[in-house]
């Protein structure tokens, strides 16, 4: 296919107005999710995954892609009116957003938050477009010891990139592997950890958990909180949203730097939108002529970061729709969406699906366009959404999550695991381990072990068979290396804040 | 708390030298392939090798997660998590004996009336729009087999 063809395939299959209608649902839902503090992307895709299980892949998809780039949009209006991130992605957001609506220019801030993600969101699907083709010919080259090579550099870097203690990400990562393991085993049909629960010989699925963990889990550790929720809104009435010629000038360098490096960022496993927005707005303290200014209600500070978590989000994409690699926990999810319908994202996809392949990615064009719309001339109705307080939402969302487990299978005892690992996701929290390593462990094991278990009988029951194959031997190599440097540098950096402490005291 | 990584680590510890066990129970190695149990005890080593690193470096340089005050982040935080999570448990066994409509209304309305503190005329009719609404989206419109309660609906 040339490159018309595709643009006119990918078109037709986006514009089909069921697939119109699921990206505008995604789009709302996600916008929704973002707004709304207490509830997060990847508890809302869990919660909607069993929605999935019996319509057609394509808008499936396009809803759960939606609700991700959606919530991005949504997260920055929480952070510029009432000072508390809606999203994980838009905490630096609050910085200049907030001190804006303060100083009477919170439209402004909307305004260029919207456009800032409507930018640099095009710009990472022009160049998932783009890149993704060329890079699923390079998978045509892995094999088993390549793909399991490449699922432990993906842990590696998430470990690598975790944002706590270096062991217990490894622990959650060993933790989600273990996970992964429960059922019976492929090769002999031995049951494993099973218990002889008959439930669990199917292996414990990526939703049950995603939605205990996430969903419950979440909301068991807000409710705690219920009693000192005095979240409110700066703003009433938004006025001025587009923003003037000095806001565009101030902020056009900002938004090329954010699409750009977010892009990048976005396509490292555990790169996510998360560590692109903190990476955008650092390097645009460094690069500004007046570095002071940030962090005191300018605009670049919004447009910086929205423009970064935004293009992540592209960036995320090509990994999973190219190799089958998950990059974080939301693609986890997203990868869960394929294979309930026997899809197997990777090098095959755009050959064999290519209508799920180009709608996915032509869906996102127009996704982005109804998501400028949604936070613009609408944004009277996310102001009023922001007052809801949580102690009605959170009982809505317990529901969804009680009968989304119970959709999954038909089964009570599948509620029950829901409710076991809603009370591990708050422990985890309360203990200080970051549970989107255990759901990406949990996806990734069984790849992990499949390709394992083939490459090792592709080579007769030889090892060494991944240091005679060069792409696999360099992947491992770099896993090595990334898993002893980074715990090396990280405690040099403290090492030197605890110097620079100590010297300004 | 200041021992919270203790607990943590001691009870991963003794997770992954379960699964190192049962992996050592179940094969390693199947004639020229690789068996069901080399990867529990890969990983169920690492996560006991990590466990006890995690332990005793909490011991000589102190809990990681150390932070001020209780474990709760107030005072009555335990009360309102028990009762969620008490409602959450006893939803799969009032979805079987009492039917999806009754349940929904019956977890909503003590969700809305004990947790959220909500007036008892509106955690009702809040729990009974909410309960039809997810019988229309569930039932009528997604048309999820439901169980039959003993209450017959």
């Amino acid at each position: 296919m040339d490159w018309l063809q595709t643009l006119s395939f990918g078109l037709s299959v986006a514009l089909q107005p069921q697939n119109l209608l699921f990206a505008l649902i995604g789009c709302v839902i996600g916008t929704l999710v973002g707004v709304l503090p207490g509830i997060g992307t990847t508890a809302a895709i869990s919660l909607l995954l069993p929605t999935t299980f019996k319509g057609d892949v394509v808008p499936s998809l396009i809803m759960l892609s939606g609700i991700f780039y959606g919530s991005q949009y949504g997260g920055s209006t929480t952070s510029i009116l009432v000072n508390i991130p809606g999203e994980a992605a838009s905490v630096v957001t609050c910085l200049d957003g907030y001190k804006m609506a303060r100083q009477g220019r919170a439209g402004p801030a909307l305004g260029m938050a919207a456009f800032a993600s409507f930018i640099a969101g095009t710009f990472s699907v022009v160049m998932l477009t783009f890149l993704a083709p060329p890079l699923a010919q390079i998978g045509f080259h892995f094999g088993s010891p390549e793909f399991a090579a490449m699922a432990i550099l993906g842990l590696s870097l998430l470990v690598s990139l975790s944002s706590g203690s270096i062991t217990k990400a490894l622990m959650m990562a060993s933790l989600g592997l273990i996970l992964g393991i429960v059922g019976v085993d492929p090769t002999i049909g031995t049951a494993r950890f099973t218990f002889g629960i008959s439930e669990l010989e199917d292996g414990i699925g990526l939703a049950p958990v995603a939605m205990g963990v996430f969903g419950i889990g979440e909301v068991l550790v807000n409710v705690e909180e219920l009693i000192e929720d005095k979240r409110q809104v700066f703003v009433s009435k938004v006025k001025g949203l587009l923003p003037n010629l000095q806001d565009w000038k101030d902020s056009r360098i900002a938004i090329a730097q954010g699409s750009v490096i977010g892009f990048l960022i976005g396509l490292i496993p555990g790169g996510n939108n998360i560590i692109a927005s903190f990476a955008c707005y650092a390097l645009q303290k460094r690069i500004s002529r007046h570095p002071e200014r940030l962090g005191t209600g300018v605009i670049e500070g919004v447009a910086a970061p929205e423009a970064a978590n935004n293009s992540a989000i592209g960036g995320a994409f090509i990994p999973l729709l190219t190799f089958g690699i998950p990059t974080s926990a939301v693609m986890a999810l997203l990868l869960a969406g394929f294979m309930i319908h026997g899809i197997v994202p990777g090098p095959l996809l755009i050959k064999n699906h290519p209508n799920l392949f180009w709608g996915l990615i032509f869906s996102m064009y127009i996704g982005n366009l109804m998501l400028l719309i949604l936070n613009l001339p609408l944004i009277w109705v996310w102001v009023k959404v922001l007052n809801i307080p949580y102690g009605i939402l959170f009982p809505l969302i317990l529901l969804f999550c009680l009968i989304g487990a119970y959709t999954l299978n038909n089964s009570l005892i599948e509620v029950g695991f829901v409710v076991f690992f809603g009370v591990v996701g708050f422990l985890m929290r309360k203990f200080g381990y970051e549970p989107a390593l255990l759901i990406l462990a949990l996806v990734m094991g069984p790849i992990l072990e499949e390709s394992l278990r083939r490459s090792i009988a592709l080579s007769g029951g030889n090892m060494a068979i991944f240091l005679h194959r060069p792409i696999a031997l360099s992947l491992l190599i770099l896993s090595f290396v990334l898993l002893v440097t980074f715990p090396i540098t990280r405690s040099m950096q403290k090492n030197r804040i605890a110097k620079g402490v100590i010297q300004k005291g | 708390m200041k021992n919270l990584d203790r607990i943590s680590s001691a009870f991963c510890f003794f997770l992954g030298l379960a699964v190192l066990i049962r992996g050592f129970q179940l094969k390693l190695k199947v004639s020229k392939e690789m068996g069901p149990g080399l990867l529990p005890v890969v990983v169920g080593g690492i996560l006991a090798f990590l466990s006890m690193v995690l332990f005793f470096r909490s011991v000589v340089h102190g809990d990681s997660s150390e932070r001020e005050g209780s474990f709760w982040a107030n005072p009555y935080g335990w009360k309102l998590v028990f009762l969620t999570l008490l409602a959450s448990g006893a939803y799969p066994f009032s979805l079987h004996y009492l039917g999806f409509l009754l349940s929904n209304f019956l977890l909503l309305f003590f969700l809305f009336l004990v947790i959220a503190r909500l007036q008892w005329w509106i955690a009702g009719a809040g729990g009974l729009a909410t309960a039809l609404a997810a019988h229309l989206i569930f039932v009528v419109w997604l048309k999820v087999t439901i169980p039959q309660a003993l209450m017959g609906f």
